[in-house]
């Protein structure tokens, strides 16, 4: 079989990619780092969201719970290789997402937003007052001077960037790909049929409430496992992991690469983060410059830019075309 | 960030010289009240909307956060209360239609996502320009000398004159609100596009108009709880986020787009906050979700929704 364009291009991104860090960029390896784990989280959110048609506000819970579990297992168990504690958050993710299912079964459009989004809160605000176990508002902190162990490489501590970066990247990559997979599977078609036409779904006889309870539960393990990675990260845990504003950050970020395709999610979080940096460098109201670029673009590329950069390869404009005139008032 | 809570101005903590539990009751019930009458004027634009639009505004929040800002501002230059309870509501009634004409109107028919994504965003960029213009830190603005002090209820229970005034400033406002919608024809028109949106609009009901007048109006109450709230809780850039799960809280409770609902429960969250503050403080956060996951678990059409 020959390889395709496609496979080629997937090589050799992955291969400069496990080479990034020996360029000695410090800088763009951290905040590699960090797109990374948006990446995973984006996918997480493109899988409920992009695949599925499932409008969840409270994603973020998903993630903070993770972060939580992976943190308090650090925490706890000083002896744990620090990949389990990686599982365990994204386990914990798993558990939370089947919670959450299966609470907003039933519910759709923003009845299912407004419930997701209550839930969260309700999640954050546990994390917020729980402080025998959560640490309230301070939050949980004392594993950067955790040490990974490798039996055939020897040891590595957390603060050593560059091996952050390989680790986050294993998982990073397993996770995308993972679910690459998933939407490829026949489940995955399934829930594609989901998105389009629910009660059509039903009707065919697909079991509606079980394909979203799955997807709410797979797409809790990957939040759960990129919370993880995260506070791996950022060496700490706060209430604010949870709360709302990181629920909109994380459809920001799929907003701006464009929910629709599965691609998107990954280059919007790239792009969110350095944009981010480098307007909190230019600007002390980088938000202001943030959300206007957003309000924009869901004014006129709803659809993000992924699918503005496919449309101009094809077209050579960023002109849309002309559709029918919509009747509906 | 945005969503980040502010510097919660304790609710209940002033005012309480009362010291025996049992006449505690009678001015909790009353801050209740106060409170509850308050989240209704917010989200009774928010819910007349979403009946109507199908739009989950999040910029109608905003928009009381702006009403409050413009009090400050109007007192600054002109250090008159009233005449800042009569400008900054028409302020956001302006802007209400603005949102309404440019940004909602464009977008809608183009799925829910969108719609909400666009609203989300102009929060954010409202909440930013608020935060560049006046800073983050608390705002105070004086309460006319006419309202300051106390009024003497029964025996020994004192209660602050200005919350009497919120009392029944918003009384009248929505006693005025419900004569509107059931006796004026714009009323019926409204009332006629909430219940069947398209069906109005072949009868011959401008919807989009009458879509623009209630965002005017919703916006208008928005603005004039803005300000009447300015006094007693201060203005700082976090009351967007102190209101917003509130006004959730109400319409979900309430059923999505049902008014007679959301006046409901309004004044149960109202009750909640209020009680649960002082009598529960460790869940009473948690207290207002849970009420809110209840009902979508049990019966998401709400207290009087109209069913899916």
């Amino acid at each position: 079989m020959k390889p395709s364009v496609k496979t080629i291009t997937l090589l050799l991104l992955v291969v400069v990619l496990a080479l990034f860090p020996l360029l000695g960029n410090k800088f763009h390896t951290y905040l590699f780092i960090e797109c990374f784990i948006y990446s995973v989280l984006a996918v997480s959110y493109y899988m409920l969201l992009g695949h599925t048609g499932l409008m969840s506000f409270g994603h973020a819970a998903l993630f903070g719970v993770g972060a939580y579990a992976s943190a308090i297992t650090l925490i706890r168990f000083s002896d744990l290789p620090v990949a389990l504690t990686v599982l365990v958050g994204g386990l914990s993710g798993l558990l939370c997402g089947f919670l959450i299912g299966l609470i907003v079964l039933r519910l759709t459009k923003i009845y299912l937003a407004f419930g997701t989004l209550a839930l969260s809160q309700m999640i954050w605000a546990i994390a917020w007052k729980w402080r025998a176990v959560t640490g309230g508002d301070d939050g949980l902190t004392g594993w950067s001077a955790r040490q990974v162990t490798f039996p055939w490489l020897g040891q590595f501590g957390l603060i050593n960037i560059t091996f952050l970066y390989y680790f986050v990247l294993f998982f990073a990559l397993a996770c995308v790909a993972l679910c690459w997979y998933f939407t490829r599977t026949p489940f995955g078609e399934t829930l594609s049929s989901i998105r389009s036409n629910q009660n059509r779904a039903d009707f065919l006889g697909i079991n509606v409430g079980r394909a979203r309870l799955m997807v709410f539960a797979f797409s809790g393990f990957m939040a759960g496992m990129s919370g993880a990675l995260f506070i791996l990260f950022k060496k700490a845990v706060a209430p604010t992991f949870l709360d709302m504003s990181t629920s909109f950050n994380i459809l920001v970020m799929s907003v701006i690469g464009g929910y629709t395709n599965f691609l998107g999610p990954i280059v919007g979080s790239f792009v969110y983060v350095y944009m981010m940096e480098y307007l909190s460098s230019f600007t002390e109201r980088w938000q202001l410059v943030m959300g206007i670029f957003f309000v924009l673009l869901i004014l006129f590329y709803p659809k993000g830019i992924v699918r503005m950069v496919q449309q101009f390869a094809k077209k050579g404009s960023f002109i849309k075309e002309k559709r029918g005139v919509r009747i509906k008032c | 960030m945005m969503f980040r809570r502010g510097v919660i101005p304790e609710r209940n903590e002033r005012n309480q010289n009362v010291d025996n539990q049992l006449s505690i009751i009678p001015v909790l019930l009353l801050h209740g009240l106060v409170y509850g009458m308050l989240i209704f004027l917010v989200a009774s634009g928010l819910t007349l909307v979403l009946g109507l639009m199908d739009i989950l505004n999040f910029a109608h929040v905003s928009v009381y956060m702006v009403g409050a800002f413009t009090c400050y501002q109007v007192m600054q230059w002109t250090n008159s209360f009233w005449f800042a309870l009569m400008v900054a509501p028409v302020a956001c009634a302006f802007l209400g239609i603005l949102i309404e004409r440019f940004i909602i109107r464009r977008i809608h028919g183009s799925g829910h996502l969108n719609e909400l994504l666009a609203t989300f965003g102009l929060a954010m960029v409202i909440t930013e320009v608020v935060n560049w213009i006046y800073g983050s830190n608390p705002l105070p603005v004086r309460a006319p000398s006419q309202l300051l002090g106390s009024l003497n209820l029964w025996s020994d229970v004192q209660y602050p004159l200005y919350r009497l005034f919120i009392l029944v400033l918003s009384g009248m406002v929505l006693a005025f609100m419900f004569y509107i919608l059931r006796k004026t024809r714009l009323g019926i028109s409204i009332r006629a596009s909430v219940q069947d949106r398209d069906m109005a609009n072949a009868l011959g009901t401008n919807v989009a108009t009458v879509s623009m007048v209630v965002m005017g109006i919703g916006a208008w109450l928005a603005g004039i709880a803005g300000v009447i709230v300015a006094p007693y809780l201060s203005v700082y850039s976090g009351m967007y986020a102190d209101m917003i799960m509130d006004c959730f809280a109400v319409i979900a409770v309430g059923g999505l787009g049902s008014l007679g609902g959301a006046f409901i429960a309004s004044l149960l969250v109202g009750q909640v906050q209020s009680f649960g503050v002082i009598f529960i403080p460790r869940v009473s956060l948690i207290l207002i979700y849970l009420l809110m996951v209840a009902v979508f678990a049990l019966k998401p059409s709400g207290i009087s929704g109209k069913n899916e």
